[in-house]
């Protein structure tokens, strides 16, 4: 699993520096190229996070940043990182494709990622929490499995997360703790008492 | 159906990632999503029409105008193939064209029609163009891609471009950027020249450069010489041409004026003119304001001494990201020592559990905040102090022994990037100087000329049948605008095909600026607009200037001036926002919303757009 960790931000140079591609790109798409550089593995594994088939994440990539390309004169820069843009775009196009039934979401998680989950919820680390975890996690509605995923396997920080939303950063904070709540209760619902 | 959770999913390796990344096939997939506007029923059918009707309009002018016997005789004139060659459109295997990325028409099919000579490569040729221009080729002059001299007849294809329809349609980029700033052009003539051979790329010896003495609409010495690079996007400047008065010469009327009451429409750009604007000026210019910013930056990047941790104050131990804080890179695990301004610390908050753990620069290598956030009752609750980086033991001697080196190139760098400055400095004054002379020396020629005019067009207005039946009748014809005037010969050397142009850069209008928005009006309903370009057009002065959607911001205009706003969509239509509609901008408005008038057709010609613009 992709942890972006601080990879996301910025400094007011970076992206201004980015942001200089982006107008370019505006007058001529094959500026856009560093762009598509930049940013094609992270967008692609992000993409095959969420679904189960590879082929399909690398058409769904094609179509995020050919999506990106036609509508980049509409981008208006907002003193965030372009990645933004692409992750919202990424997002739409995982959840059409899941619509359509092209693909069928998954969660992709490793040990290692869930031994730390479960600690962070402190439920403790153990083969039984293993499986209820798993037995859980289908069972949030998309909006929190989304921001457990971006928030705890990815590793996200909040501004980034408020930054693909659209949201401040409190707000995305605020959105991640109610996920978070949600997940520990449906937790409690299933360990006997 | 339900999430699948997948453990230990096995990763896709970033070697299979990049080996299916394919940019050109996503930018062939946009040009695909667009719509191919030369396919549509109405285009072809146009085109139809519009090259019967210039079929018909060749064989007129030649009925009217008949080749004088000096035509005849001019040994070295090669035969007027075809006055009706598309000019981007590449019609069959004949023409030539690699601009198309750079040059794009705003609506393909309405920009001017490129003629098309026959030329013996080894014979060499004077041609005359339709609007008195004449180009000389050398003999031996034409080559294949090798530099070997080709044998035979190649094809010339040349246009010429005067009025602003007629460049607006041309879809030739019409800005020069210098340093950072961004200048729209008065043109006084623009030409394109491209030569082919059986469908391949014909080339130029460098060392058996082309003339080309173009009539230009303007005497004036303030123009330069430019030739568009397609591949930066950008005009390169190539000096001045010779400019010759075409008043000085011995033939009865040269100056071709078919609208005797428009007399002195250069008055505002005159004013405009000034040294600072000449392009080695604007060159250095560009090259002392770069120094500056390096210096500025060296200076900002001046090392901060670092800091001895102070055994009596608190101080937290943070693992500081080395890619968000690079200046601590260097080291394990940096502290971070309470400052005395942060009244608001208690010790008891190392006891508590924070859920989340922020810095953020205060003053680079110096102070930082130190933004510590627990989550309580489902809100979060930050709290924050003001944070000191201080080292200790083996961190300190490292950073202290790092510091003095750093200290030292810093020293060196700021005062090298300093003397850099002066030299530069000094460079800009001389040319400056240098500039002023040559500038007084033109306005004299421009003012002696500028009477020579003036007598000139007295002796018309007395004389206006003369006008009306002068030699360079089919000029007129020709031109789009009812005041597109000849006033000069300008000689340039062509070293090679491509774009070049007779330009002064001028700089945005900046009297009132303001953010603008679009939408069009079509039978009482608005709707958005997506424009890749905005054209300011001033209806007084003959400019225009393009402005990018990203430019939009910072839409700036002369509200003295005679404007007019013109959009070109997508399906050729035009969007106006016409001068008496400027008067209704509030003054000091920092935003407007421009509703634009939609025209019910879209834009066939020159002669159309010139109608629209200045009626």
């Amino acid at each position: 699993m992709l942890e972006t960790g601080s990879r996301y931000h910025k400094t007011e140079r970076q992206l201004q520096d980015e942001l200089q591609v982006v107008e370019a790109a505006k007058r001529d798409p094959a500026r856009f190229e560093p762009l598509y550089n930049a940013y094609y593995e992270q967008i692609f594994r992000y993409i095959h996070q969420r679904i189960d088939d590879k082929d399909t994440a690398f058409d769904l990539c094609s179509q995020v940043f050919l999506k990106a390309l036609t509508n980049i004169g509409k981008y208006q820069f907002r003193g965030v990182p372009f990645a933004s843009w692409l992750y919202r775009i990424a997002q739409n196009e995982v959840y059409e494709a899941l619509r359509s039934h092209q693909t069928r979401r998954v969660v992709s998680i490793e040990t290692r990622q869930v031994s730390e989950f479960l600690e962070e919820i402190e439920e403790g680390h153990s083969e039984e929490m293993f499986r209820l975890l798993e037995k859980v996690l289908p069972e949030l509605p998309e909006e929190d499995l989304q921001m457990i995923e971006w928030r705890f396997f990815e590793k996200r920080s909040f501004r980034e997360i408020g930054d693909i939303l659209g949201i401040t950063e409190n707000n995305a904070k605020v959105k991640g703790h109610r996920s978070l709540e949600k997940l520990k209760k449906m937790f409690k619902t299933y360990i006997p008492k | 159906m339900k999430p699948k959770i997948i453990i230990d999913r096995e990763p896709v390796s970033s070697e299979e990632i990049q080996s299916r990344k394919d940019f050109r096939k996503v930018v062939s997939q946009v040009a695909l999503m667009q719509k191919p506007f030369f396919k549509s029923t109405w285009f072809i059918s146009s085109a139809v029409i519009t090259g019967t009707m210039a079929a018909i309009a060749v064989v007129a002018i030649f009925a009217a105008h008949p080749p004088t016997e000096d035509q005849q005789e001019e040994a070295l004139i090669s035969e007027v193939k075809s006055d009706s060659i598309p000019a981007n459109a590449l019609l069959g295997s004949g023409y030539y064209s690699e601009d198309s990325p750079c040059i794009k028409p705003p609506v393909p099919g309405a920009e001017l029609q490129a003629s098309t000579y026959t030329v013996d490569n080894q014979k060499g040729a004077v041609l005359k163009h339709s609007t008195g221009t004449e180009i000389r080729i050398p003999a031996n002059s034409l080559t294949d891609e090798s530099g070997k001299v080709i044998q035979g007849k190649a094809e010339l294809q040349y246009r010429e471009y005067h009025t602003v329809p007629e460049i607006l349609l041309s879809g030739i980029p019409m800005t020069y950027d210098s340093a950072g700033t961004r200048y729209a052009f008065e043109t006084a003539g623009m030409f394109d020249i491209h030569c082919v051979q059986n469908g391949k790329k014909v080339y130029l010896d460098e060392k058996k450069p082309i003339s080309v003495k173009m009539q230009s609409t303007s005497a004036e010495g303030r123009f330069n010489f430019y030739e568009l690079d397609t591949a930066a996007r950008n005009w390169v400047y190539l000096g001045k041409g010779k400019n010759e008065a075409i008043v000085n010469e011995n033939e009865d009327v040269k100056e071709v004026i078919t609208d005797v009451k428009e007399v002195n429409t250069n008055e505002e750009i005159t004013t405009h003119h000034s040294v600072q604007s000449h392009p080695e000026v604007i060159k250095k210019t560009g090259m002392v304001e770069q120094a500056k910013k390096e210096v500025a930056k060296t200076e900002e990047s001046k090392p901060v001494e670092p800091r001895k941790l102070n055994p009596d104050k608190y101080n937290f131990l943070v693992n500081v990201d080395p890619e968000e804080f690079p200046e601590m890179a260097s080291f394990k695990s940096t502290r971070f020592e309470v400052g005395e301004e942060s009244k608001n610390f208690d010790r008891t908050w190392f006891s508590k559990t924070w859920n989340d753990v922020r810095l953020r620069e205060k003053s680079k290598g110096i102070s930082y905040y130190l933004d510590l956030t627990v989550i309580q009752n489902g809100k979060p609750n930050t709290s924050t102090v003001v944070v000191y980086p201080a080292f200790d033991g083996k961190d300190y001697e490292m950073a202290r022994k790092r510091f003095d080196q750093q200290f030292t190139t810093y020293e060196k760098t700021l005062s090298d990037k300093k003397a850099d400055l002066a030299k530069k400095e000094a460079e800009l004054k001389a040319e400056i100087k240098k500039q002023e002379i040559e500038f007084a020396r033109q306005e004299m020629a421009r003012k002696e000329a500028e009477k020579e005019r003036e007598r000139i067009r007295k002796q018309q207005i007395a004389d206006a049948n003369r006008i009306s039946t002068n030699s360079y009748g089919q000029m007129v014809l020709i031109s789009t605008g009812n005041q597109v005037r000849m006033m000069a010969a300008r000689t340039f050397s062509v070293a090679k095909f491509g774009t070049f142009n007779c330009d002064s850069p001028h700089k945005f209008p900046s009297e009132r600026v303001l953010s603008a928005t679009f939408s069009g009006k079509t039978e009482g309903e608005e709707h958005p607009i997506v424009a890749m370009e905005t054209f300011l057009v001033n209806r007084k002065t003959k400019m225009y200037y393009p402005y990018s959607s990203s430019m939009l911001n910072q839409f700036g205009y002369n509200p003295k001036g005679d404007n007019m706003i013109l959009i070109i969509l997508a399906d050729g239509k035009t969007a106006v926002f016409s001068a008496e509609d400027f008067q209704n901008i509030p003054n000091e408005v920092p935003m407007y919303h421009f509703t634009m008038r939609i025209s019910d057709a879209p834009v066939r010609d020159a002669s159309e757009l010139e109608k629209l613009i200045f009626g």
